[in-house]
């Protein structure tokens, strides 16, 4: 049993031990990174037993003064650099993996490159515009792609509200307006149509004074093409509109022979509407309806075939009479 | 040499400092608290976020009686007020337990033709009756057409306890279009003007029965 090994198994001496002896001299390296030396004062008294000591709670290990030397507990041999060759440290640029030296190859280049100019002190400090130039667009990249991504959210969002409203307020329903001079007839689904507005004497007991102008409306429809003789479905959607966009209803009846099945080419069929507009606009109001475009033979189950009804398309035909 | 710089500047120093300079510890707390202060700001913002419900509340327009109340779409006047025990229609003649509050109403439209909606009659204790439906809709003013600048009047039945009427409110709206519940409808909210005084005068002088028909 040498002297720098302790009894573990026998009391504490309360006598210092002797000196242990001095670790070889590390041959020419720094202390391992992360290795500091232990302040004044330090006992390292949470310092962790070595390698080799017993568990604690059998033998608290005596704690050991820093400012002394390093005891020496175990392992005579202190840490040495084995790899890379210490020779090499000097040159930061080389190699740790242990790849063996190819004998006959040139020697590493040496760090930094020769024949550069040299260095800026560190990449923040600018040598002269270039980097701060650089910094400056970089802002303004963020700055604009921030804006962008915005918009691009507030792009997505309306669009997505503006395809909901399409689908569940309009149904995707393509209007084509057909604006048909005074006096003439409009003409959809080979079916001419013809309008008369025209004033007329207010009915008894209504409850309208003189600023309210009763309108009668005289609608004609023939058809010129045999192929559009089943088309009798009762044009929708009929009202008066005025220059601003005001719009006011207008209940209609079919008068007169009402078509069930066909209707004959070349013939008249009346429908008679009446209105009641504000007398400020009632020589300026317009008609307009939408013409249907059932038809009688459509067989009823085509009625409930969704591509056959989609086949229809979606466009709707509106008529706009002038007044004059 | 020119056409290696480039790439000798980029290359970081081998075991040298980061290529960055690290801020001071003033800016690093001063950058923590603006983002700490941002999270927080973008936190209580949602707070300010209307929930479902809320979306879908109508935008209220509130008036006294004898006042046109002008909710943007349509425009609305509640004219006068009465009480009945008994309403006589064309065919029958119907009693009640509570009390009949006729609404005599006006209305117009701005931009196009509508039907106003069964209205609403609101307490005070935020309960809400709607129009009986023992009145058929055809003597109501929703059965005409409020269309741009043509005033029309008629009436609406409530049939409600007498405990309703004071500080009671009537809510005229228009009727939803389609499956879609529009945001923002426009209402229009006119307190009936009743005390606990005028509420019991108003159901002492109920008539016995009030005709619906106007002849």
């Amino acid at each position: 049993m040498s002297t720098n090994e302790r009894d573990w198994f026998s009391p504490e001496q309360r006598q210092p031990q002797q000196p242990p002896q001095q670790p070889p001299q590390q041959p020419q390296q720094p202390p391992p990174q992360g290795w500091t030396p232990a302040p004044e004062g330090y006992t390292g008294q949470h310092a962790r037993p070595g390698p080799g000591a017993p568990p604690r709670r059998h033998a608290r290990p005596q704690p050991y003064d820093t400012r002394q030397p390093r005891p020496q507990m175990r392992g005579p041999y202190p840490d040495q650099q084995v790899w890379p060759p210490a020779g090499n440290r000097q040159q930061p640029g080389s190699s740790t993996q242990p790849i063996p030296a190819v004998p006959g190859a040139p020697a590493a280049r040496p760090w930094p490159p020769q024949g550069l100019p040299p260095r800026p002190a560190s990449a923040g400090q600018a040598t002269g515009q270039a980097p701060a130039g650089a910094k400056k667009p970089r802002r303004l990249l963020v700055a604009v792609a921030a804006v962008a991504v915005s918009l691009l959210t507030v792009a997505v969002s309306l669009y997505d509200h503006h395809d909901f409203y399409q689908q569940q307020i309009t149904r995707g329903l393509n209007h084509i307006e057909t604006v048909v001079p005074a006096g003439q007839p409009g003409k959809v689904y080979n079916t001419e149509w013809r309008v008369a507005v025209a004033p007329m004497k207010p009915p008894e007991g209504n409850k309208h004074g003189p600023e309210v102008t009763w309108l009668k409306i005289d609608i004609a429809r023939r058809v010129v093409d045999p192929a559009s003789a089943t088309m009798i479905g009762d044009p929708g959607d009929m009202k008066l509109r005025d220059r601003a966009g005001r719009e006011w209803t207008v209940p209609f009846e079919v008068v007169g022979d009402r078509p069930l099945e066909r209707m004959e080419v070349g013939k008249d069929y009346r429908i008679q509407g009446m209105a009641i507009v504000p007398t400020a606009v009632a020589q300026e109001v317009e008609l307009s309806f939408e013409p249907s475009d059932y038809r009688s033979d459509t067989p009823t189950e085509d009625l409930f075939d969704r591509e056959k009804m989609e086949a229809l398309g979606l466009d709707v035909y509106v008529l706009r009479f002038r007044r004059r | 040499m020119t056409a290696t710089e480039p790439r000798a500047a980029a290359l970081p120093q081998p075991g040298g400092p980061p290529a960055g300079r690290r801020p001071g510890l003033g800016a690093r707390l001063l950058a923590v608290a603006a983002g700490v202060l941002l999270i927080a700001g973008a936190m209580g913002l949602q707070t300010l976020k209307l929930r479902p419900a809320e979306v879908a509340d109508p935008i209220v327009y509130t008036g006294s009686k004898g006042e046109d109340v002008d909710a943007r779409r349509f425009t609305l006047r509640l004219d006068s007020i009465a009480a009945a025990k008994a309403l006589q229609g064309s065919s029958k003649t119907i009693a009640t337990d509570n009390v009949f509050l006729v609404v005599a109403a006006s209305a117009k439209s701005s931009l196009k033709p509508y039907h106003l909606a069964t209205p609403v009659l609101v307490t005070a204790g935020g309960k809400r009756f709607e129009a009986t439906d023992r009145v058929d809709r055809s003597v109501t003013l929703s059965n005409t057409f409020v269309q741009p600048d043509i005033w029309v009047s008629g009436r609406f039945y409530f049939e409600v306890p007498a405990s309703a009427l004071p500080g009671a409110s009537v809510r005229f709206s228009l009727p939803q279009q389609g499956v879609v519940l529009e945001p923002y409808r426009p209402e229009v909210e006119i307190d009936l003007g009743l005390d606990d005084e005028s509420a019991r005068k108003l159901v002492a002088s109920a008539q016995d029965v009030y005709p619906t028909v106007k002849k």
